[in-house]
């Protein structure tokens, strides 16, 4: 099974970037996985910009078929998360559990924000930059 | 429109043929499964090998057809909510397809 793991600038980016909207119809085709980190979720639908992006994130994991566009969830990782968050000295709680998602399943990891994609590339993720040139 | 499944399924060998209403299916279903359904059928658990085959195909049918449903669903929520893709951001998707198909590999 192969995925990516979308974090908070995807969410941010999703109304205008075509590439974004390409990797979410190939999800819907069945070519791969998006996992979308649930702090990710709470993080953006807490923010006024990024509210309604959210439930167009959200509506769409429900859509796709057969789950596989899904949200996880922290539940029994929680501390493995927090040592993981601290180990890296992730500050954002959304971005930190799409690493770890992206760390703990060998995903590749979806990003549209330059200082998060320089980040991912130290702790060793592998990045996508999803910004349309 | 999905194909409704004629139940009249030849019973007496390992080959079943289904007969849509749109064209003839031919399976094979592998000897072992055949006589254990056979055998479901003789204990009344299911009511015949061919009322099987055909209930799961119509399942099957259908479960496509939902899917096939809910993917164009996606493509028209995205093409109206969010912003349509274009060749180039396909041809993008399509390298980071291959790139996360290598990772997998590697690990």
């Amino acid at each position: 099974m192969k995925g990516l793991v979308f974090d908070s600038s995807v969410v941010a980016h999703i109304a205008r970037s075509r590439k974004i909207s390409s990797l979410i119809v190939q999800c819907a085709r069945g070519a791969m996985n998006v996992c979308v980190p649930a702090l990710v979720l709470t993080e953006a639908a807490a923010t006024a910009a990024t509210k309604e992006a959210t439930f167009h994130l959200y509506r769409l994991c429900q859509e796709i078929p057969a789950e596989r566009m899904f949200v996880a969830p922290i539940g029994d990782n929680a501390i493995p998360f927090a040592a993981f968050r601290s180990e890296h000295a992730l500050v954002l709680e959304g971005d930190a559990h799409a690493a770890y998602e992206a760390a703990t399943m060998f995903w590749g990891i979806v990003s549209a924000d330059q200082a998060c994609i320089d980040r991912y590339r130290q702790i060793g993720l592998y990045v996508f930059d999803a910004r349309d040139q | 429109m999905l194909p409704t499944v004629n139940r009249k399924v030849q019973d007496s060998c390992a080959c079943y043929v289904v007969r849509m209403a749109t064209k003839p299916v031919n399976l094979s279903l592998p000897e072992e499964l055949a006589a254990e359904l056979r055998a479901k059928a003789a204990h009344g658990e299911i009511r015949s090998v061919s009322s099987y085959v055909a209930d799961v195909l119509t399942e099957r049918f259908q479960r496509e057809a939902d899917d096939e449903q809910r993917r164009a669903n996606v493509e028209a929520y995205v093409a109206e909510y969010l912003t349509p893709p274009d060749g180039d951001s396909n041809a993008w998707a399509s390298d980071v397809l291959d790139a996360i198909d290598v990772l997998g590999r590697d690990r």
